[in-house]
């Protein structure tokens, strides 16, 4: 048994093909980014290829007010849905397994967002917050209020608005890996707690919510990475306007490569958003490291 | 008594959360079947006059709905075969072979977990381009199956640590070959790994934007999370048609959650705590 498991010839025919599909379109281009960051290049022909050291990370750090209003737009969103987010949804996970009837009911209505594409939900947003026949200020006239709001084509509430439908499609999918991590809880422990007397209110802090703290610590992380990735909902609702004011460096990076022909910029910018989002994971995981919990 | 209102309470406040997060859907589906006009001129939550299906037509017919969703089957389809394949393979070779440097390989695998798609889509593109693949469906499906490749053999290389030795032992002294022993023990034992794992990424890629709006180049080859984009430009000002495209492109995930929601439910969660 162990020379039929230790045979190269094994290895090789297992390995080989997975590999290989990793090496072309996973490892060369990860390595062929970094190295285009360093380079000038219009994406049409090698010949044009220019070497200039770290000019684009020079640019991008110091002259381009873009790629801040990007980073700072990403970091507003992040925290705005964590603030949002994470006591919501921990919050709907114990209300659900404590005592409200019709717990997949609830499931399957929080998680029916979740099965939409960006593009679904950016073409329903756009439309939710269209100016004169949106839901949203549809219902402020219907209330009376003079109230009306441009969500998408005022730089003020852009990035607010575009926050919202971001919420509401990822809430179902992390009320879920909540609510796994409230069930995995052992109920002889709320049992025992009941004996010694303790309020639902008290069980809920003192037991509950320090066992979930490796199911809110895995929200946490998926929230803040998705939140720097994402891209297709600001593609379809605003593509980074008004004039550049919800710009993220997806964004920006897509433009400058894509659009301005600008292969090398965008790759410098496709770097600081790798690295981004590793310091933040390890960030996150610094600030909040995982407790083995045993029961 | 007390307890009793706390509980109504919470109940009502439960069920308008509910609505509130199904409004955005109602008034989709209810536009779907409404004319331009009455969807000006209508209040937002009053019922069509008519349930006509003329705006789906022109999604079908105009908006070539029909033929972006076929797109997408065909190619989440072909990518989730392989990557249950390939995955399969090397998680394998990763975790029951014995040989020297595997501990690297599976390390290099599992950085792509946490590296995102950006990071690869400009050379990604350039490589697809000097293949010479623009103008087929591989330009996605290639792509795809790399970027599939290291959840699934994280996840089966899991389940197929925990086979306990004995049992290939087994298969081996009955003069199996690893082949055999790999397609007739290994396989079927890790049979919940590979749903979660199909489940997993036929959901991740049937979305796939990042990827798809940029190597796609040719209209008749979108999916149709880029399909549906144009429709953005195309019925700018037909919010019907607009409504049917987004709600069409909806169902056949709809209908999937509603046969399979408890595996669906599973498998995301245990795709998130991997």
């Amino acid at each position: 048994m162990e020379r039929m498991l230790s045979n190269k010839k094994y290895v090789l025919f297992f390995m080989l093909p997975g590999m290989l599909f990793y090496l072309v379109f996973y490892l060369i281009p990860i390595l062929a980014t970094v190295q285009l960051s360093f380079t000038q290049w219009d994406g049409i022909s090698f010949e044009n290829l220019k070497n200039i050291g770290t000019r684009n990370y020079f640019e991008l750090f110091t002259n381009d007010p873009v790629f801040w209003t990007g980073i700072k737009n990403t970091f507003v969103i992040l925290l705005l849905q964590l603030a949002v987010q994470i006591p919501l949804t921990t919050i709907l996970a114990l209300v659900l397994d404590s005592c409200v009837k019709g717990v997949k009911a609830y499931k399957t209505t929080f998680f029916i967002p979740v099965l939409f594409s960006a593009t679904a939900v950016g073409l329903l947003w756009s439309r939710l917050y269209d100016v004169d026949y949106g839901l949203i200020n549809r219902i402020f006239s219907s209330l009376g209020t003079g109230y009306m709001q441009k969500w998408l084509s005022s730089s003020k509430t852009v990035v607010l608005a575009l926050t919202a439908p971001m919420i509401w499609r990822s809430m179902g999918y992390y009320l879920l890996i909540l609510y796994a991590g409230v069930k995995s809880i052992p109920k002889s422990y709320y049992e025992a707690a009941l004996i010694d007397g303790c309020s639902a209110w008290q069980s809920a802090m003192k037991i509950t919510l320090p066992l979930m703290r490796n199911a809110i610590n895995v929200v946490v992380t998926l929230t803040a990475v998705a939140a720097l990735r994402e891209y297709p909902l600001i593609y379809v609702m605003t593509n980074g306007g008004p004039f550049n004011s919800s710009s993220t460096p997806a964004i920006q990076m897509y433009i400058e490569s894509f659009l301005k022909m600008r292969f090398g910029y965008g790759s410098s910018i496709a770097v600081v958003l790798v690295i981004e989002c590793l310091l933040i994971s390890a960030l996150i995981h610094k600030l909040f490291p995982d407790k083995d919990i045993q029961y | 008594m007390n307890l009793k209102w706390s509980r109504i309470a919470i109940n009502s406040v439960m069920i308008i959360l509910s609505i509130i997060m199904m409004i955005p859907l109602i008034w989709v589906i209810l536009m779907s079947f409404k004319s331009t006009q009455e969807i000006i001129l209508t209040s937002a939550f009053a019922l069509p006059k008519t349930f006509g299906f003329q705006n789906y037509v022109e999604a079908w017919v105009k908006g070539m709905i029909g033929e972006y969703f076929f797109n997408s089957v065909y190619v989440t389809s072909v990518t989730t075969l392989f990557v249950i394949v390939l995955g399969t393979l090397l998680a394998y070779a990763l975790s029951r072979l014995r040989w020297k440097s595997k501990n690297i390989f599976f390390t290099i695998i599992l950085l792509g977990l946490m590296i995102p798609i950006h990071a690869r889509v400009i050379p990604v593109f350039i490589i697809i381009k000097n293949m010479g693949l623009l103008n087929s469906s591989l330009c996605l499906i290639l792509p795809y199956i790399a970027s599939g490749l290291p959840m699934a053999v994280y996840i089966f290389r899991n389940f197929m640590i925990g086979i306990p030795k004995e049992m290939e032992e087994a298969a081996f002294i009955d003069g199996c070959s690893v082949f055999r022993s790999f397609a007739s023990v290994i396989l079927p034992t890790i049979r919940p790994a590979i749903i979660t794992v199909v489940i997993l990424t036929f959901m991740q890629f049937w979305n796939e934007f990042v990827l798809a709006s940029t190597v796609v180049q040719r209209k008749s080859l979108n999916t149709l999370p880029i399909g549906l984009q144009n429709f953005q430009s195309e019925f700018s000002v037909d919010w019907g048609a607009m409504s049917a495209g987004i709600v069409v492109s909806v169902i056949p995930v709809l209908i999937a959650y509603t046969i399979f929601n408890d595996l669906i439910e599973k498998s995301v969660v245990s795709g998130a705590l991997k």
